[in-house]
């Protein structure tokens, strides 16, 4: 009897979803998501992910979903509700990489899907998975600047489904998803709402890092002269140094809500290094990859709106102007148009030539490609 | 007029072959001629949604035919009249509207049975005569264009049917076609008032190009050998160029069926494995006897037969110019 609740008591400990959630609501989409995350590693995701090199990609994946079905749906009821970061709040920053690892590995599970789904001839399925991969990595990046980065990645790994199996799906799928992709374009980016958190955090560790870091777990160390200066030294610093910080934080707000064509980095230097050694830990903006992410999400309500016109039309557009003046013709990294040619009668390119830091800009992310 | 004469052939009682079936379907589409021809511009789902609407009941027709013998000629006299293939040609377009609905519906597993049941039909469509042979070559042909305009929207299922589709030896319509116009040309030309030398010279050379006929289906050469090497009598002039056409239409149509499982193979390897194969090792080009051109670029790739003289390049989404 004790042995079980030993091991019970261990198992609630190494679960996810119990470690996070102690007291469950039901209404936050992140406890399902951690317990699709317990399911994957009870079912060793991450071997099912390597894959079998005897069998097909396709059939790897089959087997995956089929081991990992229960996930996938755990993940579909989550997105369906409302969802709040469950990593933030209390003293210190958790620490959630082993969770979101694990969450990021769910994405690569319903990517799989949708190659599953449309190789049986299901585009519906098959796009409501990209739906539910792109809603999930979306959320992912709603916490810190480190989640951030694996939003980008797992939305990443949604729009490379997407463009893989393009020309599989069905009239309506193509329709709704370019509508998603088109409001998800237009909202506010996680990514972004991401920095601003990580900003927000730190105006309240700011007056304490040359006083006191230790208090706020600032781990950077801080040079001797620095914590030599006078009381009235550190407090002049402290206040320029969140007076600097109000500026950059309203110039940020400002550049990306004019999704400006040249996305500049803040400029952190400083006469006083007391205020620039601050200013210097601050988050940075990671501009190339929010650009580069805003701009794939708006190729891929594109990419749907072309293949919807081949749909119906059985051609691909001439140009991007034919299609029914459903989608501007803009791309705000360059301010001109989108690169649009039709290759063939099954192929055609489109892309954004991007900004000097991102360089071209396709559906799919290839970091050793189009580098300038 | 057209209706009454499909409806005239179709025998009293339930017939075991295929012919009733399709001319019952022929009946179905005989006046929609106009609504059937496939629009060049515009909104195709659309157009493509209402002949289906109106008429996809003769597609049913048609699947039933396909599944029983067909059987040439039956009933039929050697009059030369076939009223029932100017249905069989908007059958052939209403097929592609199917093929091109399921598509857009997400059924692309219904798409290929919708066009396996539109080549075998074309197929056998292609056994009556040189005329039939135009109209079957016609449904085949732009069936295969609209499998190819939406070539990677057709996924494991169907594509492992396209890959096994076999409708060369098991429907040999070529054939058909050639002993249709040879029997035709025997019993209604002007032989009888030949003398009996020339009778009988102009009968042995139709009988040499019947035997080098089958040879050469049989042996799938490209080039067209004669049965003999002799000039042709004056009489058979007509006939030997009307041949020689049918036979280069009959290699466009038997090359494009191949590239067809060709292009189904290399689509299956990238449904299975998300990429192109680097090589295909389709080998038989009945054209030229050599391999099919095969070359990608990124996602994309071309293949087409090189072809002979007579026929030109041949691609699977391109029309063949039936009367070069």
């Amino acid at each position: 009897m004790i042995t079980v609740i030993i091991a019970l008591a261990i198992a609630q400990q190494s679960s996810f979803f119990a470690r996070t959630f102690p007291n469950p609501t039901g209404r936050n989409g992140w406890e399902e998501y951690l317990m699709a995350a317990d399911i994957g590693r009870a079912g060793n995701m991450g071997a099912l992910l390597v894959g079998d090199s005897k069998i097909s990609r396709l059939e790897n994946d089959r087997k995956m979903v089929s081991s990992l079905s229960k996930a996938i749906e755990f993940v579909r009821v989550g997105n369906k509700k409302a969802a709040t970061y469950p990593f933030l709040g209390g003293d210190d920053f958790m620490d959630p990489m082993v969770e979101l690892s694990h969450i990021k590995l769910l994405g690569q599970v319903l990517s799989a899907d949708v190659f599953a789904n449309a190789a049986d001839g299901k585009p519906t399925a098959s796009s409501q998975s990209i739906s539910d991969a792109l809603i999930l990595g979306r959320r992912v990046g709603e916490g810190q600047r480190i989640s951030g980065l694996i939003s980008v990645a797992m939305q990443g790994i949604a729009l490379r489904a997407l463009s893989l199996n393009l020309h599989r799906l069905d009239e309506k799928s193509l329709a709704d998803l370019a509508e998603q992709f088109g409001r998800i374009a237009r909202e506010p980016s996680p990514l972004v709402e991401g920095y601003f958190g990580d900003f927000k955090r730190w105006y309240e560790i700011v007056p304490h890092i040359l006083r006191d870091p230790e208090s706020v777990s600032f781990e950077e160390e801080v040079p001797e002269q620095i914590l030599n200066l006078s009381a009235t030294e550190i407090e002049a610093a402290t206040q320029e140094a969140l007076r600097s910080m109000a500026e950059i934080d309203k110039r940020a707000r400002e550049m990306f809500q004019r999704e400006e064509r040249f996305w500049l980095e803040p400029n952190l230097e400083h006469e006083n290094a007391a205020t620039a050694f601050i200013l210097s830990n601050l988050p940075t903006a990671m501009t190339s990859p929010i650009v580069r992410n805003k701009t794939q999400l708006r190729l891929a309500e594109m990419h749907c709106r072309v293949m919807l016109h081949k749909r119906q039309h059985n051609d691909f557009p001439a140009s991007l102007s034919d299609l029914d003046g459903q989608v501007k013709n803009y791309d705000p990294t360059t301010g001109g148009p989108y690169f649009y040619e039709r290759i063939s009668d099954q192929s055609y390119v489109l892309y954004s030539l991007g900004t000097a830091e991102t360089g071209r800009i396709d559906l799919i992310y290839f970091p050793d490609r189009y580098r300038q | 007029m057209t209706i009454f004469l499909c409806l005239a052939l179709i025998a009293p009682t339930q017939a075991a072959s295929a012919n009733d079936d399709y001319l019952r379907a022929a009946a179905i589409v005989a006046n929609g001629s106009a609504e059937l021809k496939p629009i060049v511009e515009g909104n195709v789902l659309e157009w493509s949604r209402k002949a289906t609407e109106k008429y996809g009941s003769a597609l049913d027709w048609v699947k039933a035919g396909n599944q029983k013998p067909f059987v040439l000629l039956e009933r039929r006299s050697l009059n030369g009249e076939f009223p029932e293939l100017a249905g069989f040609r908007s059958l052939g377009f209403l097929f592609e509207a199917k093929v091109f609905e399921h598509i857009a519906d997400g059924k692309p597993n219904q798409a290929a049975n919708a066009l396996i049941d539109a080549l075998t039909f074309g197929r056998r469509v292609q056994s009556i005569g040189t005329i039939g042979h135009i109209v079957g070559s016609q449904i085949i042909e732009r069936n295969l264009r609209m499998f190819d305009l939406n070539r990677r929207a057709f996924v494991e299922e169907g594509l492992e049917k396209l890959t096994k589709l076999e409708l060369i030896q098991s429907i040999p319509s070529d054939k058909m076609a050639f002993d249709v116009e040879f029997l035709a040309f025997g019993k209604y030309n002007e032989i009888e008032r030949l003398s009996p030398t020339e009778r009988t010279e102009v009968l042995a050379r139709i009988e040499a190009l019947k035997r080098g006929t089958e040879a050469q289906l049989a042996r799938e050469e490209a080039y067209w050998k004669w049965g003999s090497e002799d000039p042709a009598p004056e009489a058979l002039a007509g006939l030997e160029v009307a041949l020689e056409v049918t036979w280069a239409r009959a290699l466009v149509i038997r090359t494009k069926l191949r590239l067809l499982t060709a292009t189904s193979k290399i689509l299956l390897h990238d449904v299975r494995n998300y990429k192109l194969p680097d090589v295909i090792t389709e080998v038989h080009d009945p054209a030229t006897g050599k391999p099919f051109f095969f070359g990608k670029r990124d996602d994309a790739f071309v293949m087409y037969s090189e072809g002979v003289e007579k026929t030109g390049r041949i691609e699977l989404g391109t029309l063949w110019n039936r009367e070069r």
